[in-house]
């Protein structure tokens, strides 16, 4: 599956997830709670809605798993508030979201808040890579 | 008599824990007699055996699975089951629970631990697993089956009132959460019941908690059944994150 495919894919569950119209258009780009003011529950929905037409499963702390990698908890967050280095690893991981969208304490429960439509493609990529 | 409504159960699937209890099984009945396809939980097969053989309803209607709702897999295990035959889940009645009376002073944390086990996080359990699918498919409706002693507990009721009290609050916070999907979760709060539970509390002490309700007569369950059909109904379609009291004026 091409990530064009995987995207017109994820861009059909954002509009389900949204009630949106077929012809809504979706951007790679666009923040899901910014630009699209997803809720929390839409973003479970999102979430359902993906891991059941994929056939994988993305259970909760996967971004925040993703982001820190090989660091240890400890220098990742403190007090479930990101260090400055795990600050730096989320932002380098959701690549395409503005720098400034992020607030100088990220908490560790609000990390999908700040990921794109993009971000999700790459998610489910990055989980079909290791099906 | 007066003739029972439409409740607008025909061609819906509708999945019932603790169904073999005395409560469970008045509920199995309306369900079945309004024309629910039923999911009939509880621990025992053969009591759910004899419960489905006497349901009026044609047996490709009922469907049973025997499960210990304590065991942390059981809710998704439930509810798959019941999405693989059925393909999908209209209503949820969480009725299944149990009690160990003891004054808090004494209570141990085994028993505590039992019956929160069961009311509290196996209830939990198969709540989390439905709302997957009711939230995808932007319905459903789940009925929770508390206890007046939630509100107005008595003496020696510290581990089931306050498991009863918690299902509560998440019922108004899964109505909170999942309103805006077309999933509506109620309760219902029955109050001395002529069966089940509470018949040790008839036969000891009768007098004196007949004298704690205005009606004088414990419910029976029949009386608990058209609230939760109600509830369970398009009727209630407005309705949702409320604890409907069921209690011959009790909490009044």
């Amino acid at each position: 599956m091409s990530n064009q495919d995987t995207f017109a894919e994820v861009s059909t569950l954002v509009r389900q997830t949204l009630a949106l119209p077929d012809d809504e258009p979706i951007r790679p780009e666009q923040l899901l709670f910014y630009d699209l003011s997803f809720t929390s529950l839409d973003m479970l929905d999102l979430l359902f809605r993906v891991e059941q037409h994929f056939n994988i499963s993305i259970p909760e702390g996967t971004i925040y798993k993703l982001a820190r990698g090989d660091m240890q908890d400890s220098e990742f967050a403190e007090d479930s508030v990101l260090t400055a280095a795990g600050r730096e690893r989320l932002i380098a991981l959701l690549q395409d979201s503005p720098p400034q969208i992020f607030p100088a304490r990220i908490h560790t429960t609000t990390l999908p808040r700040y990921c794109t439509v993009g971000a999700i493609v790459r998610l489910v990529e990055h989980k079909l890579a290791a099906v | 008599m007066i003739a029972s409504p439409d409740w607008g159960q025909h061609g819906r699937v509708c999945i019932i824990t603790g169904a073999t209890g005395y409560l469970g099984r008045a509920l199995a009945h309306g369900f079945a007699a309004a024309g629910a396809t039923l999911f009939l939980s509880a621990r025992n097969q053969e009591a759910l055996d004899a419960l489905a053989a006497e349901l009026d309803a044609p047996r490709e209607r009922l469907h049973t699975l025997a499960l210990d709702l304590t065991e942390s897999n059981a809710g998704e295990h439930l509810i798959n089951a019941a999405l693989l035959k059925a393909g999908h889940i209209d209503t949820l009645i969480l009725n299944a629970g149990t009690l160990a009376d003891g004054l808090v002073a004494g209570l141990t944390d085994y028993e505590l631990a039992q019956v929160y086990e069961l009311n509290l996080w196996g209830t939990f359990r198969v709540l989390r697993a439905a709302l997957r699918p009711m939230i995808l498919q932007r319905s459903g409706q789940v009925i929770v089956v508390s206890s007046t002693a939630a509100r107005k507990p008595g003496v020696g009721q510290g581990a089931y009132a306050s498991s009863k009290a918690a299902l509560e609050s998440l019922v108004r916070t899964t109505a909170l959460e999942t309103a805006a999907r077309g999933v509506r979760i109620n309760g219902v709060a029955p109050g001395l019941l002529a069966g089940g539970m509470a018949t040790r509390i008839l036969d000891e002490a009768s007098e004196r908690a007949m004298q704690l309700i205005p009606m004088r007569r414990p419910g029976e369950a029949r009386e608990v059944v058209p609230v939760v059909l109600f509830l369970a109904s398009p009727m209630s379609s407005y309705v949702t994150g409320q604890v409907w009291s069921i209690d011959g004026g009790y909490t009044a």
